[in-house]
């Protein structure tokens, strides 16, 4: 009797290790992943980074600017809206566009006549936005405004871009 | 009474090797949890994402940002100054606990920043327009 009883404690030993092995290596491997996950902040860095540009072109509902190449342009840009792209040009991208007000869907989001196009470097990387959590993330921000004199009706698209899947991406 | 005394090790063996289980599966997660390397990540993050977020309109306009930094603290080595935690070179923000270690991360908006400590538990970022450069119209 002591013998079977001894039996069955052996055979219980061996079913208890295998579920804790099982347990071990659900919690080992579900703790990994989360913490392992990097923490990813280029939605709001991206979201941030359509906001500054929104408050440098438009202030008040009427435009900083006038529109016109000599006063913004792609080359000037960074710098009038106070923007360092430095040792992250390959990781940053900003654009844009200015549309008369007339020639534009609202709800379709389609503008036919472009009055002026501003943008930061060109990225390869732009085509892969969006796509999943590991894609470069890129937010699209449309809004209504006046020409700097009153006069026009203006929308402007703001089109930002942040890749950054080295520090953001496992 | 030799079977008794087997029976007596056999469980004790038992007991000892569950709580060794199960005291390292708890030390793996309590490791897990507080990773310098993560906090290093994360401060160095969330600092840049201030830094980004914040508008300063003219010279005159300063923002003082003042950081907790009590759940760092506890991750810093002990022979590691705290002067030396948070520095920020051009548009660079650099977080690290230890000799060893450190994480990175750049911001985009073009301001002055300096950081330093408020006191024993506190950092403050100190964000200055540049000079020579207005928002204001």
């Amino acid at each position: 009797m002591l013998i079977n009883k001894r039996g069955t404690d052996k055979v219980l030993a061996v079913y208890w290790f295998a579920i804790l092995i099982i347990v071990t290596v659900a919690i080992v491997s579900g703790v990994s992943i989360f913490y392992g996950a990097q923490y990813d902040v280029r939605d709001v860095e991206s979201i941030a980074l359509a906001n500054k540009i929104a408050d440098c072109v438009s202030k008040g509902g009427k435009m900083n600017y006038l529109m016109d190449e000599k006063e913004i342009n792609s080359d000037n840009f960074l710098s009038i809206c106070r923007l360092n792209f430095a040792n992250q040009e390959q990781d940053l991208y900003a654009e844009v566009d200015f549309y008369d007000f007339d020639s534009c869907s609202i709800n379709d989001k389609k503008c036919s006549v472009s009055l002026l196009n501003v943008k930061t470097f060109t990225q390869s990387w732009i085509e892969q936005c969006n796509l999943d959590s590991k894609s470069p993330v890129c937010k699209e921000r449309w809004f209504y405004t006046l020409s700097k004199d009153g006069q026009q009706e203006i929308i402007i698209r703001i089109f930002t871009g942040v890749n950054k899947a080295g520090e953001n991406v496992n | 009474m030799n079977k008794k005394a087997n029976i007596l090790t056999e469980n004790v063996i038992f007991i000892i090797l569950n709580l060794l289980f199960l005291s390292i599966l708890i030390g793996f997660l309590v490791l897990q949890g507080g990773g310098k390397i993560v906090l290093e990540k994360n401060y160095a993050k969330q600092i840049a994402l201030l830094i980004d977020s914040s508008y300063t309109y003219d010279q005159n306009d300063k923002i003082e940002i003042v950081i907790n930094m009590e759940k760092a603290l506890k991750e810093k080595d002990e022979d590691f100054s705290f002067d030396r935690v948070v520095s920020i070179t051009g548009n660079e923000v650099k977080f690290k606990l230890s000799e060893k270690s450190e994480a990175k991360y750049y911001f985009f908006n073009d301001v002055n920043v300096a950081a330093r400590p408020l006191n024993d538990k506190e950092y403050v970022i100190v964000i200055a327009v540049k000079e020579g450069e207005n928002n204001a119209d």
